[in-house]
């Protein structure tokens, strides 16, 4: 542990990984000793649409909340879903793509039909059509982006416990008369963990960004100060037509950064967790990563924008 | 590419089909609250006239009566009737479609052939100043939301440098028609939308190119191909480009759906009233007929469209054995 660890910190994009992460979980945990003011009291008003200056460093929305604060707190949103949903859709993937790999037939076909249906249904409209019916609590975010994102899990891991499936340990195993279940938890699952914790990460990461975009759209937690919503609210407060600069910078450079902090990180993982794979050049390796990130994108719903179908 | 390939792909899309057609209908039927609840739930309304109501949309009949029905009228094409705008679900969609099909083909067309342009120059020189480019904007790309792209475009290009218009599709007193003031008035409002979806589509189009003539380019065709003397050109474009066009052709299927569906953000930043905002205006009205009407197309396109792209896929790669 303190070996991965060490190897992270010394690989050059996961310490800019680990730092951009740290840095945010920090600001969105420290949020109301940080922020200048609480963006959930209703009662903090300044003047309208101002631009940066004294008192407000970030400037006010057309409410005359400080743009700085919110910001701060949108941290907080963006990192508990995407994190949260990060997990969730991992461990549901891995739990079905092992179930499907390893024992076959009737669950095999059934999941693998269900990853086929979540494939070709559009993503976003079903996504919003979903908030519609479930609410747009947080929570109930996470649930919609699990709902819909295990299915590219499932299908990559179920891929890998095909080809373990007939390696000797495994084989061994049987042979001596250990149950599936034991097979699965103690052989399959630890084999295919690293992969689960990069996928996680790169998960979080995409999930992120198609959070704010739902939320972009109106659909997402009303209560809840959010980056996406920050831009919601500029859009539907025609902070383009005021020239509102300071009103639309910052919550995008927030997602950026916090998103290429996660990407980051989950790259120098999988380089770290994964020692067995024959050294390659570094654009073939950046290259399978971009092609895996894609693939991951495409799980959580965000079809990449050349797809036609674009939420993030 | 058997018969019986064939009639099991044909079998398979027709199931898939029937599958999400009824989800379609029982997803909103089986969250609580009725989906036509807002329009009866009124206290004051008599119980004649909720029972009137019901009738009026059908939903007064058990649930297995209302699925014959819906599967009945899906067959003959009806989609329903829209609560918000009390017209036929069909007519609103296909007066929407035109003007999707305006963003997305414009902005597919310009994104596949500058993105192929790019990704095999990009991977030609491996390690170049494009190729680290295109890297490191795929990278920067994946993580920045497109609708901010759109915005901050916009600002730059609607408010500080006023050019384009910041939203809507053509101007008022512009007479709708084949005439050169209304083509000239869309395509000026169309500029930024377009311009937003391509960035992102050159660079998901160039990195998935490069990509694929990266591994081209080792293979022993290529190598043939330089040492018997073609020249670079041709043995990048005739042999190399050529084979490195099948993960594409994939992609194009998959995102021809894209260009019927719309681009739901990027419609809404712009008020472009086509698919994409239609499903959110249904969506935000609680229009349920409107909402799954919209959900259907967008989904029976795509269904349809992959199974377009998995058969030219196994026509252009005879390696490809289709079981």
């Amino acid at each position: 542990m303190h070996d991965i660890a060490s190897r992270l910190w010394r690989h050059p994009r996961g310490r800019v990984g680990i730092i951009i992460t740290a840095a945010v979980i920090i600001i969105a945990i420290a949020a109301p000793w940080i922020a200048p003011y609480d963006p959930y009291d209703i009662g903090q008003r300044g003047p309208r649409r101002l631009p940066p200056g004294p008192g407000h460093p970030l400037g006010t929305d057309a409410q005359g909340k400080d743009i700085l604060s919110k910001l701060i707190y949108g941290a907080r949103v963006s990192l508990i879903v995407g994190i949260t949903t990060g997990v969730c859709v991992t461990v549901l993937g891995a739990l079905l793509g092992i179930v499907a790999g390893y024992l076959g037939g009737f669950a095999d076909t059934l999941i693998m039909r269900t990853c086929d249906i979540l494939f070709v249904v559009p993503g976003l409209p079903l996504m919003i059509l979903l908030a519609n019916y479930m609410g747009t609590k947080f929570y109930m975010i996470i649930v919609i982006f699990t709902m819909l994102g295990w299915a590219g899990v499932a299908r990559m891991i179920r891929s890998q416990v095909l080809s373990l499936k007939s390696r000797d340990f495994v084989v061994a195993s049987r042979s001596v008369g250990a149950r599936p279940g034991h097979i699965m938890r103690e052989h399959i699952l630890v084999s295919v963990s690293p992969l689960l914790i990069v996928n996680g990460v790169l998960s979080a990461a995409g999930v992120m960004v198609a959070e704010a975009g739902l939320s972009f759209l109106g659909f997402g937690d009303p209560t809840a100060v959010s980056w996406g919503k920050m831009l919601y609210e500029a859009q539907s407060g025609h902070a383009l037509l005021f020239g509102a600069w300071w009103w639309v910078i910052p919550p995008g450079l927030a997602i950026f950064i916090t998103v290429f902090g996660f990407m980051m990180f989950g790259y120098a993982l999988e380089e770290v967790l994964n020692p067995h794979i024959p050294r390659q050049s570094a654009y073939s390796k950046l290259r399978k990563r971009m092609a895996r990130y894609a693939g991951i994108g495409k799980q959580a719903g965000i079809g990449r924008p050349g797809g036609g179908e674009s939420i993030g | 590419m058997s018969g019986a390939y064939w009639a099991r792909r044909l079998l398979q899309t027709a199931l898939i089909l029937f599958i999400v057609v009824t989800l379609n209908f029982f997803l909103p039927r089986l969250t609580p609250g009725t989906p036509a609840g807002h329009l009866y739930n009124d206290p004051r309304l008599s119980p004649e006239a909720k029972q009137e109501i019901l009738a009026q949309f059908g939903l007064d009949k058990p649930l297995h009566v209302q699925y014959a029905v819906y599967l009945g009228n899906l067959l003959r094409g009806e989609l329903g009737t829209s609560f918000s705008y009390r017209r036929p679900v069909s007519e609103i969609i296909l007066s929407r479609i035109p003007w999707t099909l305006v963003l997305t083909l414009s902005s597919f067309l310009v994104s596949v052939a500058l993105g192929v342009a790019l990704g095999a120059a990009a991977a030609w020189k491996r390690g170049g100043h494009l190729d680290t480019i295109l890297l490191s904007a795929s990278i920067v790309v994946s993580a920045l939301p497109s609708f901010w792209i759109a915005m901050i475009l916009t600002l730059i290009l609607a408010f500080y440098w006023p050019v384009f218009p910041a939203y809507g599709m053509v101007s008022p007193h512009v007479p709708v028609g084949w005439n050169w003031a209304f083509i000239g008035s869309v395509a000026r409002h169309a500029f930024l939308p377009v311009l937003s979806m391509c960035i992102g589509g050159i660079v998901g189009y160039g990195i998935l190119v490069r990509n694929s003539m990266v591994e081209i380019s080792g293979e022993d065709f290529v190598r043939t191909a330089r040492a018997k003397g073609l020249s670079e050109n041709t043995a990048l474009y005739r042999h190399a480009l050529r084979n490195a066009m099948l993960p594409l052709v994939t992609r194009i299927g998959m995102s021809l759906s894209g260009l019927v569906g719309g681009a739901t953000v990027i419609e809404t930043i712009f008020s472009w009233e086509g698919m994409g905002l239609l499903i959110v205006e249904a969506s935000r009205s609680l229009d349920y007929p409107l909402m799954q009407g919209t959900m259907l197309i967008m989904a029976v396109i795509t269904i349809l469209a992959n199974l377009c792209a998995d058969l030219a896929y196994a026509r252009l790669d005879p390696r490809v054995k289709l079981k």
